[in-house]
């Protein structure tokens, strides 16, 4: 299992076309994969789950992930926060 | 005419019900059932969406098909009812009522809009299940007019469908973002009567007037018999206007030419008609990619739909105009910045120098694309020249990367402003000097020098487009933009209106640029017209001391034109 702090750094927060592009990212693989804020965890392959997270710019949130691809999971995932998941803010 | 058909936030009642044992499989199969058709609906919606506005603005729907298809969820909802032995709505609003609990704290308004999506798509789900509601693909059976507190741009597109004859709406008006997609579908509608919802139930017989603006609840035989004659009349589609029109020639009795744009917000179901009749972009609403999107699309989206839309207008101006977000656009559809007083805000031009990085995205996508056609950029709500100065600035260094990089644009693309606040107005010798042309925004133009919103019911009657003051602030725009060597258009609504095309003319207003089923019939108007006698008419109006007079004034010019055909009007 790995797991991985990853930051929502663009400015409108983690809102509907972000949360789609989380939820479909993870999709592709196998592995189970879990988002946490504070007590809360969901799975990141739940549309609802991402949305319900409601998570602002700034949040700090912890991603574990577990299975035969979780290093291509965790990689591809991070990078979607990194590059806010492109926006221009 | 129609039937009210009244669309409220929350309008199922779920009651819990127990079933036995035997029905719980049947109450997870309604509900695989609903769901299923709910993400079908959802897919052919953003198809069609897509074709009219683009893939960049279906892409809201994405989020709702996710929703919809959320597998996860949809399993704790089938555990709820076989565990709980509970029908199949009450367990799925139940359990979706812990996600909207969650959203619904947040403080950020933001993402608190994504309860609307969630809202969206479990109220499709529920009525489905319920039995309730009929607005299928296939629209309504009966004529319908839709009743609601207000409509998003997404919520009007999915609801034109089929047998949808007029929005009826408490809130909003028809400068809202909702009016304009509603007008630039061709559809009727009365926006802003704060009382429309309390007086309707589903199913009750409602005209709306879309000359008067008039909404007449529960006509009797005899009104409805009239206004049936009058539909008949005036049979002619907005669209089939615009469709039927062989040739359009806005030419003056007497030669001169007055150039006519249209006003887009939608791409699409204009366009070809527009190309064929040989009339370019008088204004491209940008925002439009924003409302759709809810996010800002980047330089290359921005990119790939401007030089799409300037090839196929070649060699025929598009006139894009940047962002005018803000104001009543920004608490309307997002609520994201509460101000006291958005139309006095933070909006138009004082968003972008202060949001540079996203001015620039929007400049850079204009300038390239401006390779591909003929490009006019137009600034919005300038209301001092140092906006303008440093605007320039910002765009002589695109210029200068593009250079650098040997990417193509067109070096002598025209930049405009927007005069549609006094300040603008008042001191236009200044501004014609730094700029390549005028737009006068009337609508906004009006609501400043009267200091009166129109969508307020309480106001609206100082909103006064034919006020002395206005007037004179239009003169003032034309003359100093005619001294400097530069063109103007009207692209408020004022420029569809016949009556005032006479006073437009006279003052010499180069371009008219309206929504572009007013095209055919202004033209034609301005073949009626003598731009020489308009030209004295024009200066008697100016010496009109009310609005009174001025109406007046118009109304008799107006009769005169109409009755004469052709010859002198002017007494």
């Amino acid at each position: 299992m790995i797991e991985k702090t990853v930051t929502v750094t663009n400015k409108l927060g983690l809102h509907a076309r972000p949360s789609a592009m989380v939820v479909q990212t993870a999709s592709k693989f196998e592995s189970e994969i879990h988002l946490s804020k504070g007590t809360m965890t969901i799975n990141v392959k739940s549309m609802l789950g991402v949305m319900a997270l409601a998570a602002e710019c700034g949040t700090e949130l912890i991603l574990r992930v577990d299975g035969p691809d979780e290093k291509e999971a965790v990689r591809e995932i991070a990078r979607l926060f990194k590059t806010r998941f492109r926006e221009a803010y | 005419m129609g039937e009210a058909q009244v669309i409220r936030d929350h309008a199922f009642h779920v009651v819990r019900r127990s079933i036995p044992a035997g029905r719980v499989k049947n109450e997870i199969a309604r509900l695989r059932n609903a769901s299923q058709t709910t993400v079908e609906e959802l897919r052919t919606t953003r198809n069609k969406a897509a074709r009219a506005i683009g893939d960049s603005g279906a892409n809201i729907f994405d989020a709702q098909i996710m929703i919809a298809s959320d597998e996860e969820f949809l399993e704790s909802v089938i555990q709820r009812i076989s565990k709980e032995r509970i029908n199949a709505e009450y367990a799925y609003q139940e359990t979706l009522g812990d996600t909207i609990d969650r959203l619904e704290k947040s403080d950020d308004l933001y993402l608190r809009q994504m309860i609307h999506d969630i809202r969206a798509v479990s109220e499709r789900v529920l009525s489905l299940m319920l039995g309730v509601g009929q607005d299928d693909e296939n629209g309504f059976n009966r004529p319908t007019i839709l009743v609601g507190r207000i409509f998003s741009p997404g919520q009007v597109m999915a609801y034109a469908k089929r047998n949808v004859v007029g929005f009826l709406t408490e809130e909003g008006g028809p400068a809202s973002h909702m009016g304009l997609v509603i007008r630039s579908l061709g559809i009727p509608a009365a926006m802003g009567d704060f009382s429309v919802g309390e007086q309707l139930t589903t199913g009750t017989p409602v005209i709306i007037d879309g000359n008067k603006g008039d909404v007449i609840i529960n006509p009797d035989l005899e009104t409805r018999r009239n206004y049936r004659r009058i539909r008949a009349q005036k049979q002619s589609q907005p669209l089939n206007v615009l469709r039927q029109a062989r040739s359009i020639t806005p030419v003056c009795v007497d030669g001169r030419p007055i150039k006519l744009g249209a006003n887009l917000e939608i791409p699409g179901p204009f366009d070809d008609h527009l190309i064929r009749l040989g009339v370019g972009v008088g204004l491209y609403r940008t925002e439009f990619l924003y409302f759709a999107k809810q996010v800002f699309p980047d330089e290359e989206e921005q990119y790939l739909i401007y030089s799409r839309i300037a090839e196929k207008f070649h060699p025929l101006p598009v006139t894009l105009r940047t962002f005018d977000l803000g104001g009543d656009k920004y608490s309307d559809h997002l609520g994201k910045i509460r101000e006291d007083n958005p139309a006095l805000g933070w909006r138009g031009i004082r968003v972008a120098l202060d949001a540079t990085e996203l001015f620039r995205s929007q400049l850079r996508a204009m300038l390239r694309a401006s390779a591909s056609g003929n490009i006019r950029i137009l600034m919005p709500m300038v209301s001092d020249a140092s906006e303008i100065i440093a605007s320039m600035k910002l765009i002589e260094k695109i210029k200068r990367e593009l250079r650098r990089s040997k990417i193509q644009f067109d070096e002598d693309i025209p930049i405009g402003v927007m005069i549609e606040v006094p300040s603008a107005a008042l001191s236009a010798d200044y501004l014609a000097e730094l700029v390549d042309f005028f737009s006068i925004g009337t609508n906004d133009l009006v609501q400043y020098t009267m200091a009166a919103d129109r969508s307020n019911h309480r106001v609206s009657k100082y909103y006064n487009s034919a006020h002395p003051s206005v007037l004179k602030l239009i003169q003032m725009a034309v003359l100093a933009a005619h001294d400097n060597g530069i063109p103007v258009t009207i692209c408020g609504e004022m420029a569809g209106n016949k009556e005032m095309a006479p006073f437009f003319i006279g003052l010499g207003v180069d371009e008219l640029s309206m929504n572009p089923t007013l095209l055919p019939g202004v033209a034609d108007w301005i073949s009626r017209i003598n731009s020489i006698e308009a030209k004295r008419f024009a200066s008697r109006v100016m010496r009109l001391t009310t609005t009174e007079k001025v109406s007046r004034a118009f109304r008799e010019a107006y009769d005169y034109i109409k009755q004469q055909k052709k010859g002198s009007w002017i007494r």
